[in-house]
Order: C-alpha cells, then structure tokens, then sequence
C-alpha cells in the first residue's frame, strides 16, 4: 500500500527525528511519522482530522489539544492479542514502528457512520432524556432499554482476552515532589535539589520535560533560548544523584498524608520491551508537593465548535513547533486574549494564511495587534464565530461583529483549520483532591488554589500565574530557591473575562463537553428545569463527568449556570475534582498480585508427600489442603466414604499442620489463659489437655481449640486453620493493653511444627514402636493428654486428642522432619491410608464436633452449640463473661445445634438450605434455621446434617422440611450425635 | 526401625542473580529462637540485647534482632548451644524462649537495585538515612509478612514464614525481572 503523504509536515522545525522514520496503521492503513511523534501529530501531518465519533451524536470528530486533556480522540490500541485497550488519547499515544490504531464508535465507518442520525434526532435526546423516556414499562429497562442503550452509546468496548503484559508496583519516599515539569516545575526541582540530602522527585506525563518551553521555541530565558535553556537545566538536574526524573508519568491520585499515585508507563512506546514491565504503579510518599501542573486551555463555546480542525490555539502551536506540523493552511484563530497572536505570527512566518477574530474592540487589545498586523494577518475585533461548516473536516467558519462594533451581515470566511481561545484554566486537579479549597480569581475568570490543606505548594500556571518569568521564579521560590531572578521573554497579554458567550440564538449545537456530548443548550435546560447546585447540574447533564473530569468543559459549564442563574461564578461554585486525573490501566493497579500471585499459596511441609499419594487439593484461606487422596478409577464421593471407613476400622493419617499454634509462657502463662477462654484452664494439669472455646467481648464464639499444659508455666494451644492470625491478635490486643500486669507471652508456632494427625481403633499400635521417650499405652496417656519424647529419632511433641471420635494422636515435629515421619508412620503397618479434609469433615459431623465458622456465625453462643455444659462454675472474669448475661443470650427461642436426617437416605441436604415447619405454609414462611452442614455418612449409611434450629434441643423428634432448588426435604430432628453416642471410642 | 532424620527444607531454589541489581541466595539453615521479656539483660548466650529497638547486633555468628520492646530474635549455628545458655541466663527471669527454627526461612538479598527490587513490595522507606545499616523490623513484602534486616547499604535479608518463601522468592524474582540483561 503506498504510504499517504506528510503533506503538512513542515521541512524545518520540531523536536522530531527525521533520521528515524516510522509506520503504525490508523483503521489498517500505514501511517508515516518519525521518532517522537504521537499519533496525533502524525495523523495531522497527513492531514487527518477525523479520527473518532462523539459519545452520543455520533458527530464527526477531530483532534482538538495535544495533551492528556484531549476528550476526543480516543482510540482502541493494538499491540496483539491480549494487548489491545480502548480509549487512548491520540495525543499521548507515542507512535511507533509496527503499532496499530483503531477509532471507535462508529458504524459501518469512521467516515460514514449509521448512528449520526442520532445527530439529527437531538431534539429528543436533550439532556435527562434517559431518564425520563425509559422509565416504563419498568421491566422494560433491564432487558431492553439499556442494553439497546449501552450498544449506542459508549465508547470503545473493553477487551475480551486477558491482558498479558506484566505491571509493576514501587513505593517511594521523598523530601520533595514535583509535578510537572514545565518552566515552573523545573525551577522548583533545581531549588529543591540544590541540597543533596533532599530527596527530590520531577515527574511529568509527557515523553519529555519542560511542558510549554517546548512549543516556545522563540521565546528566551535569561539571555539563552528557552530551548537551551531546558537543556542546561535538564543536564544540571540529571546529575544530582538526589533527584529521580520521570517522563511518561502521570501524577493521578492525590491521597492523605501526601502519598501521591504515579502511573508510569515504561516501555509501551518500546517496540521490544526485553524484560521492562509495561506499566509501573508508584505509591509515592512525599514529605511536600509542589504542584505545578500548569493550565488547560479554555476553548470558545460557539455552534459547531466541535468539527474536526478545530483545535485549541495553544495545540495548534504545539503542533508547529514540537512536531513540525502546520495543522492547516488556512487559519482562523478565535480568542478572547492576547495568547494565541503567537501562535498567529508563528503561522504566518510558516506559511499559512491568518484571519484573527477577537472579541475585544481595539482598545481592549495591546502592542500584540500590531505585530500581527504588520505580519500580515487579517484581524477582525469585536467579532466572534457564529456558525462552522464542514463534515470531516472544518471548511468555513461564518463571523458576526458583535458589541458596538460596526454593523455587518455575518459573513462566512473558508479555512481549514481553527484555534480557538477562551483563555486557560488553571490545572487545580491534584489541589482539589488534596481536599484544598479552590478560590475564584475574577481577573482571570477561573478557580485557583485556596489554602493549603495538606503539605503542598502550587506554583505557576495552576494558580493562575501565566508570564514565563513570574512562572520560572514562582517555582524557584516554591522549591525553596533564594537571591534568584529570572529574565525571560513577555508573553502577549490581555484577556476578556466573562466568558463562554452565545453570540448566536439557535443553530447549530455548541458543545461544552466534548467527551460526553454535552451542549450549551443542555445546561441551560438543566437550570430550567430547576437544577440550581453545580454538582447537580453535573449529575443531570453528565458534564465534566468520567475520564475526562471536566479539563475542557469545567469553567465553560460553570460560565453558562452563572449566567442563567444571573449569580457570580464565585457562588456557583465548582465541583470536585475526582481521582485518578487521567485513566490508569487496571494492570497497573493490580500490579504483580494476580493469577498465582494474587495472593500467597501456602503449602504444607508435606504437600510433596500429599501430591505423590493422589491428593486433590482445596483453598483453605491461603493453604492448600488434602480434600482426598484419589486412587484409580474412584469419584470424591467414594475416595472420602473408603477414607472415612477405613479411620473407624483402622487407621488413618491426617495432615494437620496448618491448625494455628501459640505458644504461651510465664508465671502467669495459667491466670492469662484461664481469662482468655470461656473454660477453666487453671485446673488442668501438667501433661493433660483440654477442649477450650475462646469467646468475644460480646460473648458470641470467636475460635476454639486444643489447650495442652507442657509444664507449669508452659502451654501449647492450638486455634483454628483460619483463626491462627486473629487469635493470635487477639492474644496480643489481651496482653497488651488489658492486662499489661500478668507475666505472659504468646508466641506464634504455627509453622514450627508439622503435624500428622494418626486417628482410628489401631493408631496407637501404628506409632508405639515409632515413640521413644513416651509411654503412650492406654494406662500410661489418656484421652485429652500430652507428652514430650521424640518420633524416629525426631524431637516431638504427641497429643493424643480427636476431632473424630476414634482413638486418636497427634504428632507434633518439627517442619522440616515432616515428610520422614509422614512416611514413616504410612509405611509402618498395613491399611494405613492418608485422609483428607472432606473426610474429616465427615467423622467430625456425624460424632456433632462443630467447626467455628461453619455451625456458628459469630452469634451463637457455647449454649447453642451444645456447649453449655463447660461454663464455668468459679471464673471470677473471663472475655465474654459479661456478654453472656445479656438478656439476648440467654432468650428462649434461640437457635441450637441439632442433627437432622433426612427421610430419604440418600437425600444430601443443601448446606445453608433453611428450614421450615411446613413446605405449605403461605409464602413468606417463617424460616426455624438453617442446615450448617451436610453429607453423606458411610459410617451411618445415610445422608446426616447439622443444622442451628430455632428452639432446636426441645425438637428432638419432630419432622420439618427443608429447602431444595426444587422443592422440600422432609427431615427428622435428632441429636447432634450420629456415631458412637456414648463417646466411649475416643477411650480405646 | 529408627533412621537417620531426614531435614526436607522449604525452601529447594538455588541461589539467582538478576544483573548486578540483585542477587537472591539461600539462608542456610540454623536456629532461630524467639526471646520474650519485659527487662532483657543486656547480653546472655553470646548475643548482644543491649540494643535499640528495631536494630540488630551481631557478635560472630549469633545475631540478635530486637523488634519490639519486649521481643527479640535470635540467630545462630545449628550447633550453637544458644537455647540452654540463653535459658539458663534468663532462669530468675519471667520469660518466653521459644525455638522457631523450622517456622521460618529466609533469602539473603544483596545488588545495587536491592533497595528498588524490596521497595516493590515493601511500603517502608529504604533509604539509608530513614532505613540504616543494623536495622531490623517487621513489615510486609508484598502480601507476606517479613523480617527485614539491612547488613550493608546494599544487601539486605529477609526472614519469613516457611510457606511464605516461595511467594516471597517469586515477587522477587517479578521485581527483579526487569534489571536482567536483554
């Protein structure tokens, strides 16, 4: 395909490296550039100004700035599958070798679009439509009407495939920060940085420093060009090791105590990124900010301000001087101000012709008409644009005189590209998310900085300081600098506040908000229809609203409420400025914590073992856990009942490593605990253990476990899986800042130790000839005791406790010996088979053990468990103890635990299915509980359940119905207790 | 019946290098011991706990890292014989002395990115003046909890839970990833 020509590129002039072409495709055609081009400047170097429809007309439209501010030209980018990402600002993607770029919202076509009949329609579409056209049928919306209406409207369509680039994360600490790094940032950085035990950070979003100077080609600092001078500063800044520069980094979030949000966007404009990762997030903690974001530029609301080659004037400069693009031949600049004459004497002097319409009379105007004059540009004053003419790109702009000026029919003027004026707004975006208060400045016609709320400092431009000699010492000063003046070339002045204006009644439409289609007309609809407060008036018409945050549009919309409701800007207020200042990649906020890395995965020491036996592993919190060993050919269902079965007829072998384990010494290792858990601790003996159940403050279980007395001082307890960090805590909160007076301590031994879980009629026959140091005949280690020795030759401690109502240990080792005496105790007799944690769920339900977390849900009490046999008889104070005499505790009425079968055996009820007294009672029901778990017994050959039943121990024998997806179990009330009532087992 | 015991450490990488910027080694294993007391003497056991707060002193191969008012770790050889002396020297003192040898496991970091490769996970201010040599603290490395001790501007180690080294091992591998020579 042959390459369209540069035909606006200029031969001389720009920062662009014409020694290196470049090709990306725009909608699949090549497009030439050089390194340091945008997309933007080399579509406008080619020409191109229609690159995008609007977000609800569907209107043709262009490239109107050159920076982050852009709501227009937004474009899907395609760096290959997986890499692709809607609405990129055209002026700030870098082009590139190989790149591809797409519009968006349009069909069939970028240049014919079927929906711009929504342009002719807006009538009908003015703001609040939606709200009040789709309102009925109701059902109507959810199915009909917004899908209809999202595919309408909308922008680019997010990517179906996951993003497969790698993000970063980095946090920072620094003395002083400084955003953006045009002629006031860059002053500030060279004051800040002058001492070098100050850490100082200069970040800009742009590919290179020095913001406006870099368009300011003509003007001088200090007796250099501006040009060099940026140089020399660069060079000066780049070899202070105490300063960190980075480009292509956005300042977007502005949180408390000074941490500031950074995206950084490493190595998208790479075209081989090596092992760069294409996104950095920065978590910045920064000791003072100085701000110095610079300004926006405000464009002129006139109808059809909108056409593609209508840009602002500033950019227009930008183009010429940073790209070497002239954006058209023929050029009308509309202003209300001095600034664009530069840009106007730069055009001429490039070639083009220029026709200025200022809305100030003569006399309102200074030394600059003259310059212009004298360059031959045609100047109209007291004249604005009142119409446009154009589809894909601008071809004639209709003028009125206006204001006192001479009386003249409007007269229409061709061209081919527009830079409009309406002054600059200054870039208070950070401040206001700082939570500073912003103050209207009527000279300037637009909100600055207020006091400082946080340790920040705004300088130049973004509080409303536009001369580059005022800026360059503004900064300075702001970065601390002294005994400095700067010198610098004066910028044409003079502005006409007051603004936006509607110089023409009907018409065309003129927009406000370029990004979501908001139109002068909208405001004033939005005021008429009784909208008063701006932050209404925002919701209403969705102007300023979205990515955009109203960096164009805010003061325009602002302007225009004021004037409708005849107050003073300064009482209409502003809104607020929402984070992040321009879209952050999702990647970048998620950082490394993704896919396997989302979070930890623990593993026990003997996952390896676990893994080589068959195991299917389930999440529990962070660790992974056996669920079941699969042998050949059998489903869960039948691995868990053979697991099961063979604990109770022989033995089996547990993996229970990741119970949490705390360590508790002192000489009031006793007294502490004794307050801490619901039971009694303080008579339990050396060498003997205990089931104890800790409660909250408000008498409802928190966590319960194993309590074992090592020796007199010295305890081992044991918490849940999930429970081991907060009771730790808990622990901690308890000894630290209740009772500071008692001598204990509590350390966390969680991973200290391996443990493996020996349960079944023959698991002491299985570890006797493994022990040494331990008599653990049935005489010597009874039920619920403790003893120290060691297994294999492995220091340990064994528990014999169980959490499934067989006779049964625990071996304790430490980790790193885990795997031996795994499979030590597994090749030490026939029929030994590990088991999982689906089977342990299973014995523990059918001998009614609960589970905290599963029977309770942070409301239930020991009594409602059925544990209201271990309250304590002489406990002068324990945690909980005062919660239990509140009169809800003890209501009757309450949920208990109870166990429930089901009249069909084979029926497995639905953990949280709730429970009714009659499936045909009238709708709604009043629910008596709910099923806390449920499953098949292979020991009771049955489907068995524990459910929390209203009144549910005076229920014993009743049958009611539970819930199914598709109708009613029916179901006995039982006792809790399905296997082995008498409890005589875990003896044997 | 009774075999030699076999130690299977969590930890079976080896040793990485990304650039000079970083270099991850294996810590080898040794004891570690949690010392609890609410008035420390200033030495026992050869460990040196006459020490501030979040810092650590090294004497030979025993290092001690006091990270709370009333907390310390210690470190030493496999055959130091550090938990009965340290005991023994605290005996008249209400105490905790806790062995967490196999609870943890550590990577020791050194390059001259290190700062940048932990600040990639790590919130704390790793500069020299805010974060100086001997010093020893708890923080987080992304989301695992670790004990972070600098033993020269440029090298740094990093104690965590055993099931937490594999996750602490790849962040820093994923941080790390991009000082690698092309």
């Amino acid at each position: 395909m042959k390459p369209t020509s540069q035909s606006h590129r200029l031969d001389q002039m720009g920062r662009i490296d014409r020694n290196r072409p470049l090709t990306f495709t725009f909608n699949g055609k090549p497009i030439q550039g050089y390194a340091g081009d945008t997309v933007a400047s080399a579509l406008l170097a080619h020409g191109i100004h229609l690159v995008g429809r609007s977000f609800k007309y569907h209107r043709p439209r262009g490239i109107i700035s050159h920076g982050s501010e852009e709501p227009n030209a937004l474009l899907r980018v395609d760096r290959g599958a997986g890499r692709e990402e809607p609405n990129n600002r055209a002026t700030v993607i870098e082009a590139r070798d190989g790149l591809q770029v797409f519009s968006q919202n349009h069909w069939p076509s970028l240049t014919l679009d079927a929906l711009e009949i929504n342009d002719l329609l807006s009538p009908i579409f003015s703001a609040g439509f939606y709200y009040k056209t789709f309102m009925w049928p109701a059902k109507f919306w959810k199915k009909l009407y917004e899908p209809l209406i999202r595919r309408a409207s909308g922008l680019g369509e997010a990517p179906g495939t996951a993003d497969l680039d790698r993000y970063q994360h980095r946090f920072a600490h620094c003395e002083v920060l400084v955003v953006g790094a045009g002629p006031s940032g860059l002053a500030a950085a060279l004051a800040a940085s002058q001492n070098p035990q100050t850490r100082v950070f200069l970040v800009d979003e742009s590919t290179e420093m020095g913001g406006s100077l870099l368009h300011d080609a003509e003007a001088e600092i200090d007796g250099q060009g501006a040009l060099d001078w940026l140089e020399a500063s660069l060079a000066t800044l780049a070899s202070r090791k105490n300063l960190t520069l980075l480009t292509r980094t956005t300042a977007f979030g502005y949180y408390n105590h000074n941490m500031i949000g950074l995206a950084e966007r490493v190595s998208d404009h790479l075209a081989m990124p090596q092992h760069l990762p294409r996104e950095r997030l920065w978590q910045l903690r920064a000791g003072r900010v100085i701000l110095a974001c610079g300004a926006h530029e405000r464009p002129l609301v006139f109808p059809g301000n909108d056409r593609p080659g209508i840009l602002l004037a500033e950019s227009i400069r930008a183009y010429l001087n940073r790209y070497g693009v002239l954006a058209g031949q023929r050029l009308v600049i509309a202003t209300c101000g001095g600034a664009p004459y530069q840009l106007a004497l730069e055009a001429r002097r490039a070639g083009a012709s220029v026709t200025l319409c200022d809305r100030r009379r003569p006399d309102e105007c200074g030394p600059e008409l003259g310059l212009a004059e004298a360059a031959g540009c045609e100047i109209l004053t007291a004249t604005a644009i009142v119409g446009t003419r154009g589809h894909d790109r601008v071809r004639a702009v209709q003028i009125a005189p206006i204001h006192g000026a001479p009386p003249s029919l409007p007269r229409w003027l061709e061209c081919d590209a527009v830079g409009m004026h309406g002054g600059f707004t200054p870039n208070v975006q950070l401040y206001s998310q700082s939570r500073g208060k912003l103050r209207f400045a009527t000279e300037i016609d637009a909100f600055v900085p207020g006091d400082a709320v946080q340790a920040n400092q705004s300088a130049g431009a973004c509080r409303g300081i536009y001369d580059l000699d005022a800026c360059l010492l503004d900064g300075w000063q702001a970065g601390g600098g002294t005994h400095r003046t700067f010198v610098a070339s004066p910028r044409p002045g003079g502005f006409l506040p007051g603004g936006p204006w509607e110089d023409a009644t009907g018409g065309e439409k003129a927009f406000v908000d370029f990004q979501n289609d908001v139109t002068s007309k909208d405001i004033g609809f939005a005021v008429d229809e009784g909208f008063r407060a701006i932050e209404h008036v925002k919701r209403y018409t969705t102007t300023g609203m979205a990515t955009d945050q109203g960096k164009t549009s805010n003061m325009n919309a602002l302007g225009l409420v004021a004037r409708k409701l005849r107050q003073p800007v300064a009482r209409t207020g502003t809104t607020t400025f929402r984070l992040p200042y321009t879209p952050v990649s999702f990647g970048a906020f998620a950082g490394p914590h993704h896919e396997a890395m989302f979070d930890p995965v623990r593993r026990t020491p003997m996952h390896g073992e676990a893994e080589a036996a068959g195991a299917v592993f389930e999440d529990v919190g962070t660790w992974k856990r056996a669920l079941f060993f699969r042998r050949e050919g059998e489903t869960m269902a039948q691995a868990v009942a053979r697991e099961a079965r063979n604990v109770r007829e022989n033995v089996g072998v547990f993996d229970a490593s990741t119970l949490g384990k705390i360590e508790i010494n002192g000489p009031d290792a006793g007294a502490f605990l004794n307050r801490i858990y619901f039971n009694d601790v303080l008579k339990l003996a050396v060498g003997r253990a205990r089931y104890g159940l800790m409660l909250r403050e408000d008498g409802h279980i928190f966590d319960d476990g194993i309590i074992a007395r090592l020796d007199t001082n010295h305890y081992h307890i044991t918490t849940t899986t999930g429970g081991a960090g907060r009771a730790q805590a808990h622990l901690e909160n308890y000894l630290q800042t209740e009772w500071p007076e008692l001598q204990a301590y509590a350390t966390p031994v969680t991973e200290q130790w391996a443990v493996i879980s020996v349960q079944g009629p023959r698991a002491r026959e299985v570890l006797a000839p493994l022990m040494t140091g331990m008599d653990i005949s049935r005489a010597a280690m009874p039920h619920m005791s403790v003893r120290t020795g060691a297994c294999c030759g492995v220091p340990c401690r064994l528990f014999r406790v169980s959490f499934t109502g067989e006779l049964g240990f625990e071996v304790n080792v430490p980790a790193d010996y885990g795997p031996m005496i795994w499979r030590a105790i597994l090749d030490s007799g026939r029929g030994i088979a590990p088991y999982g944690t689906q089977a342990m769920h299973v014995m523990r339900a059918e001998k009614g053990y609960i589970i905290v977390g599963q029977e309770t849900d942070g409301t239930a009490s020991p009594a409602d468990v059925g544990l209201g046999a271990m309250t304590p008889r002489s406990k002068p104070d324990y945690v909980g103890q005062r919660g239990l005499l509140r009169a809800e505790m003890t209501r009757p009425g309450r949920k208990q635990l109870v166990g429930l079968l089901s009249l069909d055996p084979a029926q497995v009820l639905d953990e949280g299915a709730q429970i009714v007294r009659h499936s045909r009672a009238d709708v709604p029901m009043a629910s008596l509980g709910h099923v806390t778990s449920a499953y098949a017994s292979p020991n009771c050959r049955c489907a068995i359940a524990l459910a929390m039943v209203e009144n549910g121990a005076a229920r014993h024998g009743e049958t009611v119905y539970v819930t199914r997806p598709n109708g009613w179990s029916k179901v006995h009330i039982c006792p809790p207790v399905f296997v082995d009532a008498q409890g005589s087992r875990v003896h044997g | 019946m009774v075999e030699m015991p076999i130690r299977q450490l969590p930890d079976m990488a080896g040793d990485e290098r990304f650039g000079t910027a970083c270099q991850m080694c294996v810590v080898a294993p040794r004891q570690r011991l949690v010392l609890r007391c609410a008035r420390p003497l200033a030495r026992a056991g050869g460990f040196d706990l006459g020490i501030a707060i979040n810092r650590f002193s090294r004497n030979g191969g025993l290092v001690a890292a006091r990270v709370g008012p009333d907390e310390f770790w210690l470190f030493g050889p496999l055959d130091a014989p550090i938990l009965g002396e340290v005991a023994a020297a605290f005996a008249a003192k209400p105490h905790a002395l806790v062995d967490v040898s196999h609870a943890q496991a550590g990577v020791s970091l050194g390059g001259d990115r290190v700062s940048e490769v932990l600040n990639a996970g790590c919130p704390l201010d790793l500069g020299l003046a805010a974060f100086p040599v001997q010093m020893a603290t708890r923080t987080l490395l992304g989301k695992a909890p670790v004990l972070l001790m600098r033993e020269a501007p440029e090298h740094f180690l990093v104690e965590t839970a055993r099931s937490h080294i594999d996750y602490v091992r790849q962040f820093i591998r994923l941080a790390a990833r991009e000082y690698m020579a092309p």
